[in-house]
């Protein structure tokens, strides 16, 4: 058997062989510089236009670290030889979304307005992983202003498809083996979808699990930061050291999360199953790919069950949200002109920002008071269940090409429906409204060799419950070890 | 020019108003017709503040379409069912 290349190990590989002498932090850290710097070198023009090529690399990286990087690795192999660990991430160099301040490193939030702005302080996460010992080695690219809907970074699986947005180059760099781990964030679906579309581990936690200081916001009532990888475990084990109350962030919870990596017995678990997703794709190798892993489940003594989700205006609660807020947030970017100069294909972005600036507060509150009643309805089914699963997109990833800003599906196979407001499939947007954690994890291939995923979520605070579906599937199955190859395929 | 405590309340009411009054005006021109109108907008405009990029015609056309959208969607809320005792999820907390 071939063994596995060091940057496509998973954390608990890169931390055994840490742990054990085999490697050090500042080898393990200039491996994932050079090969970062050989296949994906930045500087990428910012903004990041949706672009059908970049010569053949991926664009996942805005800024490469490296000296930073490798203080940082010295410093943690000088505390390991002294007999310090300070966590598994001790040592592991990883990667964050463009939009978490990182003190001295520039931090751009994707866009060409802010290619110069320097932080003088960092983001709560990146406090932690410090604290953990890990190793920040880059920032890496997103949608401009964590736009969900456009892909700065390629998918290495096919140029030519999206890897959807926003967190879409620390999702390509994780499944290219060109960071460690990295972190996301998410508003209505930007970890686990570009993690679908290239077939990561990525894990969208509990609002209020991972404080937001220092991050760009989009929505206050919305945003999460969370951890993306090559397994489920992956996730655990960096939730685990990110996760914590933290009085700079107003929503932040004081729940600690310690997590388990045995997953122990399903027999007797409980699994909804939201079939009419699993429905949604017009390719019967599709469904095939869905249902052997709701299969694989029942095997081990799964209960799955058949369940349906219930109708809200999900799509106009997203948006009247995100817009009053982010006019809010942007309208300095508004008021002063600069936000000209955001790329051509977020035009229409600010002006919905803009209009979000004029609704009136009781439209707001009304949004907000319909969230309150779907996050009690969708509390008390996920309440009857350990976890709920649908296909996180029914589909292998669509064309990097838009039309109405939304990529057009490759095979034309599927259309969003009238109630699948926005283009949001139902579970993703009710489990973003409500606050619900959510992990990705791979479980096939489309007809086209594109990856097919699963999101599994779960009641607030109960990240380990999910992580036990995510792991118990990844321990039976080899799907998220199966890497694009390099020159990646157009 | 100074400005008393008086005046200032006065002015920001009258602003608020206009503003509250153009959105309810952006609301049923969307109902009745299915779009809202320049001037509604450029009301709108003034009231929240600065025009920033707006003052060109091509961004106040896109502007204007989005308003039309917001608008319709917050017609779409308001038409939802709920219950006189449901609350708005917000952050505000103590302890």
């Amino acid at each position: 058997m071939q063994a596995t290349p060091i940057h496509f190990m998973t954390v608990r590989e890169q931390a055994d062989l840490l742990a054990s002498g085999d490697i050090t932090s500042v080898e393990l850290t200039r491996h994932f510089l050079d090969r970062a710097a050989e296949l994906d070198p930045p500087p990428f023009e910012l903004p990041s236009e949706p672009r059908s090529d970049h010569d053949g690399m991926l664009s996942t990286i805005v800024t490469i670290a490296r000296e930073h990087a490798l203080e940082a690795a010295q410093r943690a192999d000088e505390e390991l030889r002294s007999g310090l660990r300070r966590s598994i991430l001790h040592g592991i160099p990883y990667g964050v979304k463009d939009l978490l301040d990182t003190d001295g490193i520039r931090t751009t939030w994707g866009s060409g307005i802010l290619r110069d702005r320097v932080p003088a302080r960092n983001a709560a996460v990146i406090e932690r992983l410090d604290a953990s010992g890990a190793v920040l080695m880059a920032k890496m690219s997103l949608g401009e202003f964590a736009g969900g809907n456009t892909s700065s970074a390629l998918n290495p699986w096919k140029l030519d498809r999206t890897s959807f947005g926003s967190s879409s180059g620390t999702v390509s760099a994780a499944v290219s083996g060109l960071i460690g781990f990295g972190i996301g964030t998410e508003t209505g679906g930007s970890i686990v979808y570009p993690a679908s579309s290239v077939g990561a581990s990525g894990l969208r936690p509990t609002f209020g699990r991972v404080s937001r200081f220092g991050c760009m916001p989009l929505s206050w009532s919305l945003d999460k930061i969370g951890p993306v990888g090559r397994s489920a475990r992956d996730c655990g084990y960096v939730l685990e050291q990110i996760n914590g109350f933290d009085a700079r962030d107003n929503s932040s919870a004081s729940r600690p999360f310690a997590f388990r990596a045995d997953p122990g017995s399903m027999r007797g678990r409980r699994l909804g199953v939201h079939r009419r997703e699993f429905l949604l794709t017009q390719s019967d190798q599709n469904r095939e790919v869905f249902q052997d892993a709701l299969d694989l489940w029942a095997s081990m003594g799964v209960i799955v069950e058949d369940i349906d989700l219930p109708q809200y205006p999900t799509g106009a609660l997203f948006s009247t949200i995100v817009t009053v807020e982010s006019g809010t947030i942007f309208g300095p970017l508004l008021a002063d002109g600069s936000a000209s100069g955001m790329f051509s294909f977020n035009e229409d972005r600010a002006a919905g920002w803009m209009a979000g600036r004029m609704m009136s507060a009781s439209d707001y509150l009304t949004a907000q008071r319909i969230r309150s009643q779907l996050t009690r309805e969708a509390d008390e089914i996920l309440s009857r269940y350990d976890a709920v699963v649908a296909p996180t997109w029914p589909n292998g990833a669509a064309l990097r090409e838009v039309s109405d800003g939304w990529p057009i599906p490759a095979r034309h196979e599927w259309e969003p429906p009238d109630d699948f407001a926005g283009g949001t499939p139902r579970l993703n947007a009710i489990a973003n409204l409500a606050g619900h954690p959510g992990l990705n994890i791979p479980c096939g291939f489309d007809p086209d060799g594109m990856p097919l995923c699963l999101q599994i979520v779960g009641s607030p605070f109960d990240e380990q419950a999910v992580l036990d579906f995510g792991m118990s599937y990844q321990d039976e199955t080899d799907w998220h070890s199966i890497r694009p190859e390099y020159p990646w395929r157009r | 020019m100074t400005i008393d405590r008086r005046h200032f309340t006065k002015v920001a009411g009258a602003g608020a108003a206009v503003m509250a009054v153009a959105w309810q005006q952006a609301c049923a021109q969307v109902s009745d017709t299915g779009d809202v109108t320049a001037d509604t907008v450029r009301t709108l405009l003034d009231a929240q503040g600065p025009r920033g990029i707006y003052d060109d015609p091509e961004e106040f056309e896109r502007l204007r379409r989005a308003v039309a959208n917001s608008a319709r969607i917050a017609n779409q809320l308001r038409a939802f069912p709920l219950s006189e005792d449901e609350q708005p999820l917000t952050v505000f907390r103590r302890g």
